[in-house]
């Protein structure tokens, strides 16, 4: 096709193609130095390096990411339908440290859905050598059991709607959280008698005893409670009235 | 540098949310001379008993425990109306009871409990706790 007939951008493309051609001809490709900047070679490296971390990352993440991951949300499903008695209570109790005592105490939304009264009456397993159970009463927020040895010596349970605030005396003492095989336990130590607060989610359960008993007997205790069938229960508790002990 | 603090912050949140249910007071508070341990439940049933059980454990030098139990009935947002008052007192090292009062009209009830324990240990232990409930 002669000039004449080729239209206005059929011209200006021949135009660039001819001023293309001469810039090869004037600047061969291969007599071309290029010399890249200090900055510009270190952009280059920090670029190569960054892309390369990444695909390390990914490849890792591909290869054992996922299944570990599914390890981990796998552990979480499983631990929450275990059986019960061997799972721990979703409400846990809470605790304030002041100077001189200790408060414990739940989330109301964590104990919402405990019943209003005691229902289910629980006791304990085991209890040393030596302990009989003395007395027992059974009302509509607690239920409180004692046993006693010949040497005067006591174990009481209080059993308690779950609602309970309690306060432990702190000053000299020793107090820690503590975990027997089922539960999440608050210990307080002092001289003559120890003190434990622990709860299911229904109930608030605090065990006092001598402190010539040992924490490992005492957490095989916690670990006895079990529940006993409110009807085959007595009327009213043997012993003396509701105070001392 | 934006990452950098983004996981810095995410962090700190992640902390934030693990340690949030352990409160520290640093507040002072009166400890106690007398007292090793109360623990008290309140609660209204359906029927518009009012349920208080108390329990006091003290020590080998404990003398005397004292409850006394408020109830009071809000009447109008902030105010409060004394319903009853009821009080017991023991001469010994620990107390533990329950108390229903029947209450006649529905509404929100608060009860106050108070310890007063007493013994060699030292001054009286005053310990209060409040509880609101609703017939």
């Amino acid at each position: 096709m002669d000039e004449k007939a080729m239209s206005g951008r059929d011209k200006l493309e021949e135009a660039f193609r001819r001023y293309e051609l001469s810039l090869d001809e004037k600047y061969p490709p291969a007599d071309v130095a290029f010399e890249a900047s200090d900055d510009f070679e270190e952009f280059i490296e920090n670029l190569r390096k960054k892309l390369d971390k990444k695909e390390r990352c990914c490849k890792f993440y591909k290869a054992f990411g996922k299944r570990i991951v599914a390890a981990v949300v796998a552990f979480f499903i499983i631990g929450g339908v275990t059986v019960y008695a061997f799972r721990e209570p979703v409400a846990e109790f809470l605790t304030k440290v002041y100077d001189k005592f200790v408060e414990i105490f739940f989330n109301p939304d964590d104990i919402s859905e405990a019943p209003k009264e005691i229902e289910t009456v629980y006791t304990l397993g085991y209890v040393p050598e030596g302990y009989e159970l003395v007395w027992r009463s059974v009302d509509k927020l607690s239920v409180l059991s004692i046993w006693k040895n010949e040497q005067g010596e006591v174990i009481k349970l209080e059993q308690r709607h779950i609602k309970l605030n309690t306060k432990l005396d702190n000053e000299e003492v020793v107090f820690e959280i503590i975990y027997s095989n089922r539960y999440r336990v608050a210990v307080k130590e002092i001289d003559e008698k120890k003190t434990f607060v622990w709860n299911t989610d229904e109930y608030a359960f605090v065990l006092i005893g001598t402190e010539e008993l040992s924490e490992g007997i005492f957490i095989d205790i916690i670990d006895s409670l079990r529940m006993i069938d409110i009807n085959s229960l007595p009327q009213e508790g043997e012993g003396g009235p509701r105070s001392g002990g | 540098m934006k990452e950098k603090m983004s996981f810095i912050v995410a962090i700190m949140m992640i902390f934030a949310m693990i340690f949030s249910t352990l409160v520290s007071a640093t507040e002072v508070m009166p400890y106690y001379n007398n007292t090793s341990y109360t623990g008290t439940n309140f609660a209204i049933t359906d029927d518009g008993t009012a349920i208080v059980a108390v329990s006091c454990d003290g020590y080998s030098f404990t003398t005397r425990i004292t409850v006394s139990i408020r109830i009071e009935k809000r009447s109008f947002l902030f105010f409060w109306n004394e319903v009853l008052v009821d009080s017991h007192t023991v001469r010994d090292t620990s107390y533990y009871n329950e108390f229903e009062y029947q209450l006649e009209d529905k509404g929100t009830y608060r009860c106050t409990v108070t310890y007063s324990v007493s013994g060699s240990g030292g001054a009286d232990d005053t310990i209060s706790q409040e509880f609101t409930d609703t017939y």
